[in-house]
């Protein structure tokens, strides 16, 4: 029961030490970047696909696949640009 | 001089041994201005009237000389192009070919005129980052960006208020066909915010964000390789971050002329979906 409580004070006064503020402003991009990477990356593989499976269609799939990344790296731009928010 | 003289003079620089500190970004960015049209000026700023900076000076000159490239090339044109028309139909050829006819279709010949000028204006733009002498990419200043943002957020506006009505326009956006009906509640905000709000922002984000990466990454790397030289941990260590720089400023003249040509063809799938009725 004392060693517990010994724990809980020791990881209270880690926690008021530690400034979390860099981190967090650290971890903003990178984690705003995973899934927009992710996701970019399958609608280019799959307009590649298209293309290679029927030249024909690259007038029709281009312009959708270009309007689909700007929708997916927009929400990667909102974590650049948060972190330049954050003060 | 020879290198054993120049590494002679680097061991003895007034740098060795004091611990290095990086600059701040600031420093890579803002420019004091070199006059005031109008006023005196007063640190980063004016007092009165307009700052008139380096940025400033290089971004004027560079759109005349690429105005006056295109009037010269086509002041004369023939039926089969030489000299500077050749050089001219070849950049405007692209532009035609692969953006604006597969987005637009045959409304692309109207809109190829504002279509090149928008990808070259912004190739040389971001080129500028790579130019010895210059070095600075005229579009990491974020007013560049946001005018180019601006201007084609209310050129996709007008074209759709024009060609389906007020309603109809803000209707299309809002209310897709085919979508179960309480969907609408939720999908409708979502569309709005996504046509007109998020729009304009990402197309500025996105070309001011790589072009701010790039400088950076460059700046540091080469300001490394200064330190490397001059801090003395090793003769010839400064190579590895001039390798680098040297890549990375390959890799920056291909992120110019990607960002280039992915703004343009946005802007002309923003026209062509506000052209058309949506289905």
């Amino acid at each position: 029961m004392q060693v517990l409580a010994a724990m809980v004070l020791l990881a209270q006064e880690a926690a008021n030490a530690i400034d979390f503020a860099p981190i967090g402003k650290g971890l903003v991009y990178g984690l705003a970047a995973i899934g927009p990477g992710i996701g970019i990356g399958i609608i280019f593989g799959k307009a590649i696909e298209a293309v290679a499976r029927q030249p024909e269609a690259q007038g029709l799939v281009q312009p959708l696949m270009f309007l689909g990344f700007a929708l997916a790296e927009a929400l990667a731009l909102f974590g650049f640009v948060l972190f330049f928010i954050l003060s | 001089m020879n290198l054993a003289a120049l590494f002679a003079a680097a061991e003895t620089a007034e740098t060795v041994g004091k611990p290095f500190h990086t600059p701040e970004a600031g420093h890579l960015f803002n420019f004091e201005p070199l006059f005031c049209i109008g006023g005196e000026v007063d640190g980063f700023s004016c007092t009165a009237g307009l700052p008139v900076t380096y940025p400033t000076i290089i971004m004027f000159t560079i759109t005349a000389l690429l105005g006056l490239f295109f009037w010269r090339a086509f002041a004369k044109p023939r039926l089969v192009p030489t000299g500077a028309q050749n050089v001219a139909e070849v950049g405007i050829e692209f532009v035609r070919t692969q953006i604006a006819q597969p987005v637009l279709g045959p409304l692309g010949a109207a809109w190829t005129p504002f279509l090149t000028t928008m990808f070259f204006w912004v190739l040389f733009m971001n080129v500028m980052g790579i130019i010895p002498g210059v070095q600075f990419p005229i579009t990491s200043r974020m007013a560049y960006p946001a005018l180019l943002a601006g201007i084609v957020w209310l050129i996709y506006n007008f074209i759709g208020i024009k060609n389906q009505g007020f309603f109809g326009y803000f209707g299309g956006i809002m209310f897709p066909p085919g979508v179960p009906k309480p969907i609408y509640l939720l999908l409708a905000p979502i569309e709005f915010i996504s046509t007109i709000l998020v729009r304009p922002l990402t197309l500025a984000v996105r070309l001011f964000a790589n072009m701010v990466a790039g400088h950076l990454i460059l700046a540091v790397l080469f300001i490394g390789t200064a330190v490397f030289f001059a801090s003395g941990i090793g003769k010839a260590t400064f190579v590895l971050p001039l390798a680098f720089a040297t890549i990375m400023t390959g890799f920056e003249i291909f992120v110019a002329a990607m960002q280039a040509f992915i703004i343009t063809i946005l802007t002309a799938v923003y026209i062509q979906g506000a052209q058309e009725a949506h289905h």
